[in-house]
């Protein structure tokens, strides 16, 4: 492990983990076991950074490290510049619903957006900010004018509009630029009215056509049925604005596969399915979508992904396992399946973690080689399948093993082990 | 008033929760009591379903002839066949059960089978991944245009078919259980294939790292 990892970022990650929960920060330092899902993860990265978009899915069984993997993805490529966003869907937040869930899963996005200036969201008028101030420095920079002259002024504004009336042509661009343009005349002219409704319209917060007329003369709302093209927008937007791209995680999935009616459900999967069809075909660029999702709620054919025959047909992987044959990974097809970690891989996890510990509480754990193995084998022995455990189980069981040994140095590391084993 | 979370024609919304302790002292048998006070944590009358159309008030409702559907949450899980059957002795009417226990779901009805004859029950054991399944086996599509009666004998032929599924599931399920290579813990822990792991974790840690 990097010696580097401070003791802040140590007890963050040890204390997430403990109440069961994946940590913001510090995930690379116990990334253990999965070499070619962040390989092919950093591929798609690489793609977006090249003005390409992405999209998967990560398919686990409970507490087998989705969000873990997404969390991941998202503290590395907001430190590569990119805008970062994500959403846990939810009964009310769906791709798409009858009472407003697609709309408040954007809301919810927007809302979530981060930067690396900002990592724990609410970054959009930094975004919007900055980009503004960037421009300014350009025109003070380039052009020799300074802040206060009028020609100072029409020159920014001349570079605003250049780049709104740039996204013109796109889907909804033309309203879209036109908020972004009314975002900075308020900026402009000290009318904070004007930037707030801006931004509220940005946060897909007006609720009629009307109301958006009247305050900012655009005759379009953010709605369950636009969202996504207002995504694709927002991707095209923070490139001009300097940032790489944006990359948008989406966790839960299988909130889908719990809507009761198969009219709900299809409305969401055929959302799904335009915007697969929408990444892959080159319609969104600098955009990638990871989704996590779990083995039933993705096959399941009755009531998963797999029910609705479009999708099956692009995710499914048809090969058939041949007996005696290994059958090897596809790491690029759209759908990531991560399998348990192993009792190897489970050993080292141990060991990261015993070596978080120390950083924590600067000092020399007890426990070691022999020890990691006795607790393994009794965490495994516990249930009769291997498959059965998760890391969830596994690491919040040693993390508790580990507090004790500390806690209790006067008693024999036995007696602790056997204690909570 | 018609919209519910089963996908049923002509259901209507009761959500009446049952008293239990009146609900607990009608039943005779001693033992089967003191199960349904220990384990049985809510009995919902939830929906109604009948052949009348534009019924707007809850106690008309009741009174109507049809299919009741009640929800019962468990403590813990006991054998469905018994709560089916001692339901079935408390509720005299036509009705279809739902158990709910930890996150999983099963399903029972009671057909009547006319005057002097006992009538005929059947019930599923808990099985998660049969809750998605067993709510839509109360479907729109197949039971419109179709009365009670018609749609009562289908719930019940497709429970006694979802109790075989179930059944036969969990046996498959135990033969791969039993049939699962057992895993080499000696190779597992070995320092070579621990040395492996180790590297490939440092070469993930230095993938997602990001240099300031």
């Amino acid at each position: 492990m990097d010696n580097r990892v401070s003791k802040a970022t140590a007890a963050a990650v040890l204390n997430s983990l403990k109440g069961g929960v994946v940590p913001r920060v510090g995930l690379e330092y116990i990334t253990v076991g999965r070499r070619s899902e962040v390989q092919a993860l950093l591929q798609d990265v690489s793609i977006i950074e090249n003005g390409g978009a992405a999209i998967r899915f990560i398919e686990g069984q409970y507490g087998s490290g989705k969000t873990f993997l997404l969390h991941a993805l998202r503290n590395h490529v907001m430190e590569k510049n990119f805008v970062v966003t994500d959403v846990e869907l939810s009964v009310d937040r769906r791709f798409v619903g009858n009472r407003g869930q697609g709309l408040a899963t954007y809301r919810e996005l927007i809302r979530n957006m981060s930067v690396s200036a900002r990592p724990d969201n609410g970054a959009l008028t930094l975004i919007l900010d900055k980009w503004i101030s960037a421009i300014e420095n350009q025109v003070v920079q380039k052009d020799g004018l300074t802040p206060g002259q009028e020609a100072f002024d029409l020159m920014v504004s001349k570079k605003i509009y250049e780049i709104t009336s740039s996204m013109e042509e796109r889907i909804n661009g033309f309203d879209f630029g036109k908020v972004i343009a009314a975002y900075y005349k308020g900026h402009r002219t000290g009318d904070m009215d004007l930037q707030k409704n801006a931004l509220r319209w940005l946060c897909g917060e007006y609720r009629t056509k009307t109301e958006a007329k009247n305050d900012l003369g655009v005759n379009l709302i953010v709605t369950d049925d636009n969202w996504y093209d207002f995504m694709k927008l927002f991707a095209d937007f923070v490139v001009k604005a300097g940032y790489t791209g944006l990359y948008i995680c989406i966790d839960e999935m299988a909130t889908i596969y719990e809507i009761p009616s198969k009219v709900g459900r299809d409305y969401n999967y055929n959302k799904i399915l335009s915007i697969y069809n929408d990444v892959l075909q080159g319609k969104a660029k600098n955009m990638g979508i990871i989704m996590s999702i779990t083995k039933e709620a993705l096959e399941d054919t009755v009531r998963g992904i797999y029910s609705f025959a479009p999708l099956r047909s692009r995710l499914k992987d048809d090969r058939e396992e041949k007996k005696g044959v290994v059958m090897l990974r596809d790491m690029a097809a759209p759908v990531i399946k991560l399998f348990p970690l192993n009792p190897g891989e489970m050993y080292v996890l141990v060991e990261k973690l015993t070596q978080l510990h120390e950083v924590v509480y600067d000092y020399q754990a007890r426990l070691e080689h022999d020890d990691f193995i006795y607790f393994l084998k009794t965490q495994y022995a516990k249930k009769q399948k291997a498959e059965d455990i998760t890391a969830r189980d596994m690491i919040r069981n040693y993390i508790t093993l580990l507090n004790l040994s500390q806690q209790y140095q006067n008693k024999p590391k036995e007696d602790i082990l056997t204690a909570t084993s | 008033m018609s919209e519910g979370r089963y996908n049923i024609p002509k259901q209507y919304k009761v959500d009446k929760g049952m008293p239990l302790n009146i609900l607990f002292q009608r039943i005779d048998n001693a033992k089967c009591r003191e199960i349904f006070e220990t384990d049985v944590e809510a009995v919902t009358w939830n929906y109604q379903i009948t052949d009348v159309d534009g019924i707007t008030d809850v106690n008309a409702l009741i009174r109507q002839k049809g299919i009741s559907v009640f929800e019962v949450v468990l403590k813990h899980k006991i054998s469905t066949e018994l709560l089916t059957e001692i339901l079935v002795g408390l509720i005299q009417k036509p009705m279809v059960l739902v158990y709910l226990c930890e996150g999983e779901l099963a399903m029972g009805t009671y057909l009547p089978c006319g005057k002097g004859n006992s009538g005929r029950t059947v019930s599923t054991d808990f099985f998660p991944y049969d809750v998605s399944r067993m709510i839509e086996i109360l479907d729109f599509e197949q039971d419109s245009g179709k009365d009670t009666e018609q749609i009562h004998k289908r719930i019940y032929m497709t429970l006694r078919q979802q109790k075989k599924v179930i059944m036969i599931e969990k046996a498959f399920q135990n033969m791969k259980r039993e049939k699962m290579p057992r895993v080499d813990l000696a190779y597992e822990f070995s320092m070579e294939n621990i040395a492996r792991i180790r590297e490939e974790a440092e070469y993930c840690e230095s993938r997602l790292r990001v240099e300031a």
